[in-house]
């Protein structure tokens, strides 16, 4: 079962930001969450209120690109570090029941590898699907409240990221490729097409 | 100058008559400090203010920093952390508490109780497994071309 989300296609958007949404997608059809988040939330632009909680935000942490080959040959071909972040926050006066609680949760995002297609993300026609190489690395650390820890909510976090690597192509765009070259060779000159002493060559320029 | 040396008596002239004035009342159910003991009426200056928890990418949640100050000649043996503290609703909202943290007296005979609001909001972990559900490829809605 997977959420509907708004067209988002790699034409106008990044693979970063696809890889994103869909794992945005996907934490939102994990048992642990479907039935007792109350807000979602894929940026800090709003502050979290009392009533949001368990809460679930989605972030792109940041993101990282290096030259694959040669830097000053051919091309441009790079490979992306995308770091996802997942906090999860609950609420309990017994931290070491909200502890466990989030250690689930951590867990339960773990176990998205059981999928035997997690690493790809279908695109609609005529995109390709995007692919994700693998999870270089990871980390998590769980949080009680502010430096003082004098806030009345008993607010516990689950800090979590994950490294996807993918590549990325960026072959030039070449709107007058040079196809073909069709080459008359005749022995008169001036030359006169009627007087039967031409050949014509046609050339089709290899592509690859 | 310390206060002790104005030859203020503190807890008589100040703070009594401002709790008289300001304080009121509280149930403290004494699970740490008394084990096995009912809970006991009391008094305390009530306050609470907002205050900000930073989480992960800078983001915020907002909540409150709730106090209590009670006097420690009231008490005969002090409330300890993880105690409960019920304050009951008056013309201002009170709440079911747990005590988080108990000051050092102020030099006057004063003591802050940091409180925490006793809630839970959690998250129901359920066994995974690959069979129940799936996290394959999301569904992508797409375009409509309209030609009006």
């Amino acid at each position: 079962m997977n959420a509907l989300l708004p067209q988002i296609t790699p034409d106008v958007n990044s693979y970063g930001m696809i890889i994103r949404d869909t794992y945005l997608a996907r934490l939102k059809a994990l048992p642990i969450f479907t039935a007792s988040v109350q807000k979602w939330a894929t940026t800090r632009f709003f502050i979290k209120q009392h009533v949001e909680f368990p809460f679930v935000g989605v972030y792109l942490l940041d993101e990282n690109w290096l030259y694959e080959t040669n830097w000053n040959a051919g091309a441009p071909h790079y490979v992306h570090m995308l770091r996802l972040g997942y906090s999860v926050v609950v609420v309990n006066n017994d931290p070491e029941a909200s502890e466990h609680n989030l250690d689930q949760a951590h867990w339960a995002i773990m176990h998205l590898f059981d999928q035997p297609l997690w690493q790809q993300i279908a695109m609609p026609p005529p995109f390709d699907p995007i692919l994700i190489e693998g999870v270089t690395r990871g980390s998590r650390s769980h949080w009680f409240g502010n430096a003082g820890l004098n806030n009345d909510l008993p607010v516990a976090e689950l800090r979590m990221d994950q490294t996807f690597t993918y590549r990325s192509d960026w072959p030039p765009t070449i709107k007058d490729g040079f196809l073909s070259m069709d080459v008359t060779a005749a022995l008169s000159w001036p030359y006169d097409p009627g007087a039967g002493d031409s050949v014509e060559f046609d050339f089709e320029i290899p592509q690859d | 100058m310390s206060m002790t040396s104005t030859g203020v008596d503190w807890p008589g002239e100040v703070y009594e008559p401002n709790f008289d004035y300001f304080a009121r009342s509280i149930n403290i159910t004494p699970v740490v400090s008394q084990p096995g003991q009912p809970s006991y009426a009391a008094r305390g200056i009530f306050n609470t203010g907002e205050v900000y928890v930073p989480a992960m990418d800078g983001s915020l949640i907002c909540t409150n920093q709730t106090i209590v100050d009670i006097l420690v000649s009231e008490f005969p043996i002090l409330p300890m952390q993880r105690d409960l503290i019920d304050i009951p609703d008056t013309t201002i909202a009170g709440g079911s508490f747990e005590l988080a943290s108990v000051s050092g007296d102020n030099g006057g005979g004063e003591i802050t109780l940091t409180l925490k609001r006793r809630d839970m909001t959690a998250l129901v972990a359920q066994w995974l497994d690959a069979t129940d559900y799936s996290v394959g490829s999301p569904v992508f809605d797409q375009p409509e071309l309209t030609v009006g």
